[in-house]
């Protein structure tokens, strides 16, 4: 039998990343999304034991991942509220690569969503299966498929438009 | 120009950010549960502690006057319900499970607010009147053989911390408090209208 150290060690390794992922587009802070993270696993590992497989354990933890997110109450001036000034992209330019760049201009588009499109569309981006995420976003598959429609076209006009810049 | 499946690949491909190595998130982890418990255990710590005093006193200390008595019960009996109250309290949040839905949650801290609301207001003025009546009963006897100064000095002492609390302490604790949920049920409110299909 597997001990609550090993199973959470292997549920960090399997979802860390995405879960990463779904802080960083919440706040487009790494410190942020590292605190969030690890709050995220704090609650795995305070309910893991209530875990009783009626989702998928990834299901589950995004769903973690995403309340916790939400309930990111910290003070306004921590979320992501930079403008995307010319000013801002032209100094990344200067310190990271053309890969990185390209990354951190999606993340700030990202940023640039209401919360529940945030969250929509990093699912959709991680390949999360419709389904998965209508369960965790508890709207129903018809119109998640509406919505992410919107979202994918609003992402990606907002990360051509500030290309251009 | 970039379409939303280069988009896509590009969140795909993108390289891999630094993040807390498992070990130190799972000491960290553990550490954060038993600070949690902690904070909990020492809350429910001293009023059981007040409460086992009391009952010390009580019992197996001799006072000659029956309103000592009244005093010590009435202590015991107004820690006893705010401790219960405070327990409640706790309970409607920690009972939260965070994988449930934000409405849930929504709801209960609806619940807690209005609960915290009555607590620091009505039901503050009937704990610290029967707090200072209990403490006055009991403090007749006690400060008896006491000099008039020391009597004076420890009412006036008294006096002053219940009027800190209540004309300072109290309205900032509320005032904190009640912001902090506010903003937090107003942020659900409104994220709970994005997710509405």
């Amino acid at each position: 039998m597997k001990t609550k150290d090993s199973a959470f060690r292997e549920i960090f390794e399997a979802n860390s990343k995405r879960i990463y992922r779904l802080c960083y587009s919440y706040t487009a802070d790494s410190a942020a999304a590292n605190d969030l993270l690890q709050e995220t696993f704090l609650k795995v590992w305070q309910n893991l034991d209530k875990f009783r497989n009626q989702s998928m354990i990834s299901t589950w933890i995004y769903r973690i991942a995403v309340n916790t997110c939400l309930t990111y109450l910290r003070s306004e001036k921590r979320q992501a509220k930079d403008e995307l000034t010319p000013f801002i992209v032209e100094n990344e330019k200067e310190e990271i690569s053309e890969k990185k760049e390209e990354v951190d201009l999606l993340y700030q588009c990202i940023s640039k969503l209401e919360e529940s499109e945030r969250i929509l569309i990093t699912m959709v981006l991680d390949e999360v299966p419709y389904p998965e995420i209508a369960e965790i976003s508890g709207i129903s598959e018809g119109n998640l498929r509406v919505k992410i429609h919107r979202i994918k076209h609003k992402l990606t006009e907002l990360y051509n438009h500030y290309e251009k810049l | 120009m970039k379409n939303f499946e280069e988009l896509s690949s590009l969140w795909i491909t993108q390289p891999q950010a630094e993040q807390v190595p498992v070990d130190i998130l799972l000491k960290q982890v553990k550490k954060g549960t038993s600070a949690l418990n902690r904070k909990l255990l020492w809350s429910i710590l001293i009023m059981a502690a007040t409460f086992i005093l009391m009952i010390v006193l009580f019992l197996f200390f001799l006072f000659n006057s029956w309103l000592t008595y009244a005093g010590i019960f009435i202590i015991m009996s107004t820690i006893l319900i705010y401790a219960i109250l405070m327990f409640r309290d706790y309970k409607l949040l920690a009972s939260h499970d965070p994988t449930t839905e934000v409405n849930v949650y929504l709801e209960k801290l609806k619940l807690y607010q209005t609960s915290r609301t009555r607590m620091y207001g009505k039901m503050y003025y009937v704990y610290t009147i029967l707090l200072s009546v209990g403490l006055g009963m009991f403090l007749v006897e006690v400060l008896k053989p006491a000099s008039l100064f020391f009597e004076i000095t420890a009412y006036t002492f008294f006096l002053g911390w219940i009027l800190f609390v209540t004309f300072y302490w109290r309205e900032r604790i509320i005032k904190t408090e009640q912001e902090k949920i506010s903003e937090i049920i107003n942020r659900l409110e409104r994220l709970k209208g994005q997710f509405r299909d």
